[in-house]
Parts: structure tokens; C-alpha cells; sequence
């Protein structure tokens, strides 16, 4: 560990950013909990995938699987054996691990490009789809509904819109320290200079199979673990949703825009893009329905052609032209 | 060094806390005594946008009626404000759209085409906060503040349909004894298809296969294929409009119309097949041995209905034809305006209690669908008299009513 | 064996039109290196497009093509001249972010301009029906095949015998090089867009018939001839064709033979299995 990350952890402008969050929590109304939530949710989701597709620079469209089985497996094996959701969690988060390091041997085995492992990745998440849908220990294609919540937090219940937010809140944080942890490790340089050249890498003695499995590990864990509290989140369990390849490319689409050469970059862009979304269709959706959905595509191809790199290297342009030498540029700069 | 700890990145605070401020409630606007508001939550877009897209015009032209007629009169002539919103066809979204009408928009009721998915999101929210909502369409009710006057999946589609293939061969000399089911691979296709296999082997009919559908597919042909090889005399399940234009385009070009077709709803029943498919194989794959299972049709000769299906067709936008989803959408209206006329108040739990009172009986100008019973909600917040209709094609693109007996328009015939 | 022939045969002619939507994205790869996210939803504009012509017009889709072809060569251009032209060509995945972007605009424009139900477009021979044998044919799904067989044909002579198609490649493998030698780049580029996306406009007559049109369909078409272009070999326009016939035959074969889930999967196994065993490309030998 470098003392990067040690720089990162005191660092009282996150904590400043996190605890304001925190603190607006508490007025929110229930509405922009509901949206505040998701937001968190889906940073969770992008930092956890960006390790994989940022560090290790592997596109995988596979992370639907990894949520898939957090959510409706843990929610199932709940509902079904009565195995606490504590436990559903873990094991989950295990088998997804599991299930990373095979698409990871796959990629080493037989020599994936970027571009093949990216699209074996996708048939994996149609397969993934197809096998909920046609699964009726996982509720099939009706999904499940857990229990109403009744704030028992041995039963993995948080009480609430408040308790939920908070909870995401926690595991985004919780995220976005492993990001730093990991950019700032032995693993994060291994996984970039494969990354950038893995031929080269190899020569130094970096092994490509280890390290992408130990990343695409985490990343699939970590996954799967957003997944099982987006279940309890949500109530209803929808595979049309959770186990869609459709989310995978959600999931990519945040933490590109984002920029991937910080961990900042996934966590920003969600939190512009979230809740615009959301609150756009809100506005606009019940006069006008898909003109909320064009704004939102409008604003994704500006932020890109604006700034090709993502969303937080244009913001951190912006800042420093009007003056600023910001920090995030220097977070940057290690990073990448 | 401290990379995030820099003093400068203060320059960062002001936006972040901008969008954060996002999260700060808006204040509830005050309720007029004048008015009752209402949250409209369809599917407007996304893939089932035609489900929303046909219904909501509908209900907009009943509660427009409503209003002109004088409003809610137990309530001193209250008008309805509608609040709308889309859904996006995603049961998550929906249920954010629900928290928004119900906290934000302080609506006394939230009413919408929501299918299974949907309301099953929706339902933990209604019960949050203890507001009634309304599906048009889903198969249940979970939860204390969810109605729907859709049809459950066993005792309205399932049984509906057995219950008409028994009626065939005992009294239109059908003979079917050979099932084989198909159905679309996703929510409601699946579960019509458990529900059925329950029924039909209770019945003792003989099942001879399943052709499980893909939804996004628009070739059947190989499915068409697997029917044909399963030998059957009868092919039940639920079907979505995309699956059923595939089927139907088989069936014309294999010529394989042995296998009775029996099944819906839209996917058999709604008039925009015949857009999809075209005249020429609409009429040779529409109109022989295929039944189409669903809530309500145009064809009905009651009174009630015959008059709204004229003044929707007068309002409808050009080429469209009515189908279910519009009656649908127009009996919420009317159903919504008994609630409140119940209710005389804008107060969620007493409209809660309306609608469990409410009853529309048979007979009335303002009952839009052909059930003996009537509709009202029995304990499960369904309707207590969940029996669907059964209709089969004829050339000119209109249907009739061959199933229960006493709204029959025509025997039903077995064209080979 | 006849219902078996009936489903090769008409999986095979299915997988003629996976080939023709397949070819404008491998055209689009063959000159930038870019993947086209929303190339599902550009052919539903093209279909669209003859939709309106035929409302205005009332010209049948094999007619109308003569005008949408054009207009969607423009768009292609438009597309990368003014979008994808200025992120250069190392940002592989901010092109597949901006194509995404440009996929929630075009859909849900569809939506906002012809609604949500599907739509047609009649059509000369949609009806007609051959009989070869103990096997029925929809005409027009062999007019498709053929046209998507011509043309993966003269996609490959193309690239691979005439100075047009070096350029193309020399423009796709050394940039630099290639300018050095006189080749105007961003000419070349421009081009090839405007054929990948005007492409389209004639694979979207040719599915019209038989096809249901609604906006939300987009994003499957993206997925098939994604899948279609890896499995061929990228830029091996044969590859495609035959790699376009093995999905939609695999497809209907299962769904005959293999009963629920495990028939859906059948033609994912197969396109994993086929990518990790021939990675580049169905023809290539390793």
C-alpha cells in the first residue's frame, strides 16, 4: 500500500463530501431517497466493475450474472431454505468470485483479444438471463418479493428509505476506499501494466492469469454483494432488470462517462447521471414520454465529446482553467 | 501527500453540494378542496409502450367526460386532476414514479396500466404510505392499498380457457384431447403456463410438449415446427402481441393450421395484429381454429360497451383500432369515479375502503366488460367475477364473442 | 426430415438477414477500429424511413430504398464528421459510449415521432410463398438472402482485390502510413461510414417483410450483428455470411430439437464455443 491511499483516507474533503450526503439524508424526501439510493447503488456497481474494466482494462458485459446471483439467488435461497440473507450474501459474493476467475482462466486459456473477451462476456449475460428466466428456484422470469421490512438488521433490514440510503451510502464509500486501495497497491500497477502492455508485462514476471483473476475476483464479489442489497432496496426482486445484460452496459456506460482512470470518475458520473435521469423523466415523462430519454442521450454524447477521457478529467479541466491547481488532477495523474 | 486533502479542492464543494441539494424535498403543494388529483402511472415507454399508449388516451377520455358531467358530485362537484407519469415498462422505475406521485405530487390515489412486475414494485410503496393504487392489468394484488381489476393468472386465464376447450368438446363436437403448451418466455407467459398444466391434468387432458416462446424473436417458424411435431390437438398459453405476429406468420406460410390455437391476450385478441400481419395473412392465419382469450371485446352487443367502443373509435388517432387495453383504461376511469363518488373525500384510507365496497353490477351503462358478476374486488383485491371472454377472428377484421354462452355472438366454428 | 429441412432452411435464410445487418457494422470496424452501439436502432431509422415514404409516397420498400439509401449514406457521413471523427481513433469505448448516447436518441425520437405499436409496410411479394420440394420459402426472405449473399460477396472482393479496398485497409492498419502515401484519411473514413449506415437502409427493406418494427427493438439487432461481425472474423465479409447462417440455423434447429432454456442458449454455446476455438474468425486458420 502506497501512502497515496493513506493521503486518501484522511482526506477531509471526501469525508466532508460523504457526511454532507449523509446529513442531506436525513430531509430528503422519501422520492429523492428513493433516487438518492439508486445513485449510491449504481456507484457501487460502477467502482466494482471499473476494477476489472478500468484497472485491468477487460470490457466485460457479464456483470449482470454477478448481480443476478447476489439479488435473486441470495433472495431465493432466503425465501426458499431460510438461510439468513447475511449468510445469501456471502455465498453469493463467493460464487460470483468463483465465476469471475473462470471467465478470467477463459480469457488466459485461450488468449482472448479485448474485443472477443468483450463479446464472450455478453453471450455469458444473455446465457445468465436465459438460465434465471427458465430457473424457478429464482422465481423464474416473475422474480421474487421479499417479506416487508421490519428494520431487523441481523436479517439484512435497514428500516426504511433512510436506512437504505445510508446502507448504500456505507457500501459506496466502502467501495471507493477498495478502488483507491487497489490503484494504489502492487495488484492496480500489475493490472495496468498488463493493461498497457502485456507482453512487456510478462517479461518483468507479471502473470497475467493471477492478477486479472484476483481483480476480476473482487470485482465479481463486490458485484454481486450491491446486488443483494439493491434486493432488499427494491423488495421485488425483478430479473427483467437485475439479471438484463442491459444493466451490464448501464454499468460500463457510468464508469466510462465517468472517466476510468480514477475512481472518482465512476462516482461522479453516477451521481450526474442517476439522479438526471431520473428526476428528467420524472418532469418530463408523464406529458412528453421519451423526450426525458433523448435529453439523457444529449447529454451523454456532449460530456463525451467534450472530453473523451470521461466526465471527472473535464471537470478537472474546468476547475483548473478558472485557476485552481486541483487535486483530483494529481489523484490523476498517480493513477493513470 | 495528501492528494484529496488539498485546500483548493474546495473549488469542488459548490457543485457537489448543488447536486445534492437535488435531494432536499420540494414543498407539498397545497390541496385544493375543489379538486381530487390522481397519479396516472403507465408504460409509455419502453417495450410494453403499446400497453400504456392504448389505455391512457382512453382513460383520459372517460375522466375528461367525468369532469364535464359535473365532476365528483358527492364531493360538491370535485374535479379530477390527473398528474401523469411513465413507467418506462421497468418495475423499478415504476416504483419511483409511484414515491414521486404519492410524496411529492400528495395524490389521493395513483391508477395506471401496471403489469405483474410493476405492481409488485409499486405495492411495498402503496403500503409505505398507505395510498391506494389502481393496475389496470396485473394478474394479482399484493400488499393492503393494491387493487387490480386485471384477471389472476389461474382462476382467470387458466381456467377460462380449460373451461372453454371442456365447453368445446362437449357441446361443438371438438375433440380434443392432446395439449401441447405455448407461450411466451417471460412473467406472465410462464405463469398462465404452470397455472394451465395444474388445470389441464386435473381435467385429465393429455399435455404433449411445451414451445416455449422467445420474446424478442419475430421468427416462429422453427417454433411453428416444434408444434407441428408434438402431434397436438390443442395449443393453449399466453402470448404477447410480438409473439403472436410471429406464430401467425408461420401458420401462414408453413399452411399448418391443424393444431387448435387457443390462448392471449393480446398476442391472439388485439386488433393490431391485423396491422402487423397485413389483410392477406391476417385472413387465412386470423380466422380459422384459433380462439383468443381476453378481458374484454369490442364485439360485446351490450349496450355499454357498444357505445364507448363508437366514441372511442371517433377519438382515436387514425389507422388504430380499439382493443382491450383501451377498455381497460376506460373502465379505471369509470371504476375511480364510483370509488370517489364512495369515498366523497379526498382521504386515502376511506378511498381504500371504497374500493372495497364498490361494485359496478351487470347491466350498468357504466360496467365496460361482459362479466355476469359485475366488477368489484373480493378479499384479494381482485376482481370477484374474474371470468375473461373468448372471441374468434372473422374477415373483416371484427370479432365475436363465442365464450361464456351468455354473450356469445356466434357458436364457435372449426374451420380446417 | 422434412420438418428438419423446413427449419435448416428457413434458419439459414434467417441468418441471411442477421448477415445483412451484420455487414455495415463489419464495414464500419473495417475502416476506424469502432464499434456502432446503436447500429440496431440506425437500421429501425432506416425501416422507419420507409415507412414514411411509404405514407407519403405510397412506394413499396423495394422502391423506396432508391431515397433512403441516399439519405441514410448522409447520415453515416454526418455521423462521423461531426461525432465520432473528433474522439480519434484510440477511444474504442468512448465510441461504443457515444453510440450508446446516440441509441437512447434515436429510439425514443421513433417513439416520439410514430408512437409505440408496430408498425408495417406492405410490400410486393410479402405473401408469396415457394415451395422447393417438400420446403416452403417466404419470397422475400430469398430476395434477402441473396441480396445479403451479393453483397457480403462484393464487400469481400471489394476489400480485398481492388485499390479502393487496399486503401480502406491501409487506412485501417497504418493511419499514418497511409496518409504518407497520398491517401486522403479522413475521405476514406467519411465513406465508409456513409456505406455502413447507408447499407442499412437496404437490409431494412429487405426485413421489412416479416419483421415487426417498434423503437424498443433496436438494441437485439445491435446484439446479433455484434455477435455475427466476431464471429465472422471482424472485417472477413464471407466470414460474416457463413458465421450469420451458422447463428440463425443453430437457432432454428434448437428451438425444433432442444426443448425451453437450453434451447435459447444453444446458439450462444455455440458462438462462445466457435470464439474461443477459431478467435479470429470462423474462416481464419490458426
Amino acid at each position: 500500500m502506497r501512502p497515496e491511499f493513506f493521503g486518501i483516507i484522511r482526506s477531509p474533503f471526501l469525508w466532508g463530501v460523504i457526511v454532507l450526503f449523509a446529513v442531506l439524508g436525513q430531509w430528503a424526501s422519501p422520492y429523492h431517497l428513493g433516487i438518492a439510493t439508486q445513485t449510491m447503488l449504481y456507484i457501487a456497481l460502477a467502482l466494482a466493475w471499473a476494477i476489472v474494466g478500468g484497472f485491468a482494462g477487460q470490457l466485460s458485459i457479464a456483470h449482470n450474472v454477478f448481480v443476478a446471483l447476489g439479488a435473486l439467488l441470495a433472495s431465493a435461497l432466503f425465501l426458499r431454505l431460510g438461510i439468513n440473507m447475511w449468510v445469501g450474501l456471502v455465498l453469493c459474493a463467493a460464487l460470483s468470485a468463483l465465476i469471475g476467475v473462470f471467465f478470467a482462466y477463459l480469457d488466459s486459456k485461450f488468449s482472448l483479444g479485448h474485443l472477443s473477451f468483450a463479446l464472450v462476456t455478453l453471450a455469458f449475460g444473455e446465457v445468465g438471463m436465459l438460465i434465471v428466466a427458465g430457473w424457478d428456484f429464482v422465481g423464474g422470469a416473475s422474480g421474487l418479493s421479499l417479506p416487508r421490512d421490519q428494520g431487523r438488521l441481523l436479517n439484512f433490514e435497514f428500516g426504511g428509505a433512510r436506512g437504505y440510503f445510508w446502507a448504500a451510502l456505507a457500501l459506496a464509500t466502502v467501495y471507493l476506499l477498495i478502488n483507491y486501495a487497489i490503484l494504489h497497491s502492487r495488484l492496480g500497477f500489475y493490472l495496468r501494466t498488463l493493461r498497457d502492455n502485456e507482453a512487456a508485462a510478462q517479461a518483468v514476471g507479471v502473470y497475467p492469469f493471477r492478477n486479472k483473476a484476483i481483480a476480476m475476483a473482487i470485482s465479481a464479489a463486490m458485484t454481486s454483494v450491491a446486488g443483494t442489497l439493491y434486493a432488499r432496496f427494491s423488495n421485488f426482486v425483478d430479473p427483467s432488470f437485475l439479471a438484463s445484460p442491459t444493466l451490464s452496459i448501464e454499468i460500463i456506460l457510468i464508469a466510462t462517462i465517468g472517466g476510468l482512470t480514477t475512481p472518482l470518475g465512476p462516482a461522479v458520473a453516477a451521481i450526474v447521471l442517476v439522479p438526471f435521469s431520473e428526476l428528467l423523466r420524472g418532469w418530463l415523462g408523464g406529458q412528453l414520454p421519451g423526450l426525458s430519454h433523448i435529453i439523457y442521450g444529449f447529454l451523454i454524447v456532449a460530456v463525451i465529446l467534450a472530453s473523451p477521457r470521461g466526465l471527472v478529467p473535464l471537470l478537472v479541466k474546468i476547475f483548473r482553467q478558472r485557476g485552481g491547481k486541483d487535486v483530483a488532477t494529481i489523484s490523476m495523474q498517480k493513477g493513470a | 501527500m495528501t492528494v484529496l486533502g488539498h485546500l483548493r479542492c474546495v473549488r469542488l464543494l459548490p457543485a457537489l453540494a448543488a447536486i445534492a441539494l437535488m435531494l432536499l424535498p420540494v414543498a407539498g403543494k397545497a390541496e385544493d378542496a375543489k379538486t381530487v388529483r390522481i397519479g396516472v402511472l403507465d408504460s409509455m415507454t419502453g417495450v410494453f409502450s403499446d400497453f400504456g399508449q392504448q389505455g391512457r388516451p382512453a382513460f383520459q377520455y372517460v375522466i375528461d367526460k367525468v369532469n364535464k358531467d359535473g365532476g365528483i358530485k358527492s364531493m360538491g362537484g370535485a374535479k379530477i386532476e390527473l398528474v401523469l407519469a411513465d413507467s418506462a415498462s421497468q418495475a423499478g422505475r415504476a416504483a419511483t414514479e409511484a414515491r414521486r406521485l404519492i410524496t411529492q405530487e400528495n395524490v389521493s390515489l395513483v391508477v395506471g396500466v401496471l403489469l405483474t412486475p410493476e405492481m409488485l414494485a409499486v405495492s411495498p410503496i402503496a403500503d409505505e404510505f398507505k395510498t391506494p393504487v389502481l393496475s389496470h392489468s396485473a394478474a394479482g394484488a399484493r400488499g393492503d392499498y393494491m387493487f387490480s381489476m386485471g384477471l389472476p393468472y389461474d382462476r382467470g386465464y387458466a381456467k377460462t380457457m380449460v373451461e372453454f376447450v371442456q365447453e368445446l368438446n362437449k357441446s361443438h363436437k371438438f375433440n380434443l384431447k392432446n395439449v401441447a403448451l405455448v407461450y411466451s418466455n417471460y412473467e406472465a407467459g410462464q405463469q398462465v403456463n404452470k397455472a394451465l398444466q395444474r388445470r389441464l391434468t386435473e381435467a385429465g387432458f393429455n399435455i404433449v410438449g411445451e414451445v416455449p416462446l422467445e420474446l424478442q424473436s419475430d421468427d416462429q417458424t422453427a417454433a411453428m415446427l416444434r408444434l407441428k411435431s408434438l402431434n397436438a390437438d390443442v395449443a393453449l398459453g399466453q402470448v404477447s402481441p410480438r409473439n403472436g405476429t410471429g406464430l401467425f406468420r408461420a401458420r401462414y406460410s408453413l399452411g399448418f393450421f391443424d393444431t387448435v390455437l387457443i390462448g392471449g391476450t393480446a398476442g391472439y385478441t388485439d386488433p393490431v395484429l391485423w396491422k402487423d400481419l397485413g389483410d392477406k395473412i391476417g385472413q387465412a392465419a386470423l380466422t380459422r381454429n384459433l380462439f383468443g382469450f381476453a378481458f374484454s371485446s369490442t364485439a360485446s352487443r351490450t349496450p355499454s360497451v357498444q357505445k364507448l367502443t363508437e366514441e372511442l373509435r371517433a377519438t382515436a388517432k387514425q389507422g388504430h383500432d380499439i382493443g382491450q387495453s383501451a377498455i381497460q383504461g376506460a373502465q379505471a376511469a369509470r371504476l375511480i369515479q364510483r370509488v370517489l363518488e364512495l369515498a366523497g373525500s379526498t382521504d386515502r384510507d376511506k378511498i381504500k375502503a371504497a374500493f372495497e365496497q364498490v361494485k359496478i353490477p351487470s347491466g350498468d351503462a357504466d360496467l365496460y366488460l361482459d362479466r355476469v358478476g359485475g366488477l368489484s374486488f373480493g378479499p384479494d383485491h381482485m376482481p370477484n367475477d374474474s371470468t375473461g371472454v373468448m372471441i374468434q377472428w372473422k374477415a373483416d377484421k371484427s370479432q365475436d364473442i363465442v365464450y361464456p354462452a351468455q354473450y356469445a355472438t356466434a357458436p364457435p366454428s372449426a374451420k380446417k | 426430415m422434412d420438418l428438419f429441412l423446413q427449419a435448416l432452411s428457413q434458419g439459414i435464410l434467417v441468418g441471411g438477414t442477421y448477415a445483412l445487418i451484420a455487414l455495415g457494422m463489419a464495414v464500419i470496424f473495417s475502416v476506424s477500429g469502432m464499434l456502432n452501439f446503436a447500429h440496431g436502432d440506425f437500421l429501425l431509422i432506416g425501416m422507419y424511413l420507409a415507412y414514411a415514404v411509404f405514407l407519403s409516397l405510397n412506394l413499396d420498400p423495394y422502391l423506396s430504398v432508391l431515397i433512403t439509401f441516399p439519405v441514410m449514406c448522409l447520415a453515416g457521413a454526418g455521423l462521423y464528421v461531426f461525432l465520432l471523427k473528433r474522439l480519434g481513433a484510440s477511444h474504442l469505448l468512448m465510441a461504443v459510449q457515444l453510440t450508446l448516447g446516440l441509441s437512447f436518441i434515436a429510439q425514443n425520437t421513433l417513439l416520439l415521432t410514430f408512437g409505440g405499436e408496430p408498425i408495417r409496410v406492405p410490400s410486393v411479394v410479402e405473401t408469396d410463398l415457394l415451395l422447393v420440394g417438400n420446403v416452403i420459402i417466404r419470397t422475400p426472405q430469398l430476395i434477402a438472402f441473396f441480396a445479403a449473399l451479393l453483397l457480403s460477396a462484393a464487400f469481400y472482393a471489394t476489400l480485398n482485390f481492388t485499390d479502393a479496398g487496399r486503401r480502406v485497409r491501409a487506412v485501417q492498419q497504418q493511419p499514418r502510413a497511409a496518409a504518407l502515401i497520398g491517401i486522403n484519411v479522413p475521405l476514406v473514413r467519411t465513406l465508409t461510414f456513409a456505406l455502413g449506415i447507408g447499407v442499412l437502409a437496404i437490409a431494412a427493406v429487405l426485413i421489412i417483410p416479416g419483421t415487426s418494427m417498434a423503437p424498443a427493438h433496436g438494441l437485439r439487432w445491435t446484439v446479433i450483428a455484434l455477435i455475427t461481425v466476431v464471429l465472422g472474423g471482424m472485417t472477413n465479409f464471407v466470414g460474416i455470411f457463413i458465421g450469420a447462417l451458422l447463428i440463425g440455423a443453430s437457432e432454428s434447429l434448437a428451438t425444433l430439437y432442444v426443448s425451453g432454456t437450453l434451447g435459447m442458449i444453444v446458439p450462444y454455446a455455440l458462438f462462445i464455443a466457435l470464439v474461443l476455438f477459431r478467435p479470429e474468425g470462423i474462416l481464419k486458420r490458426t
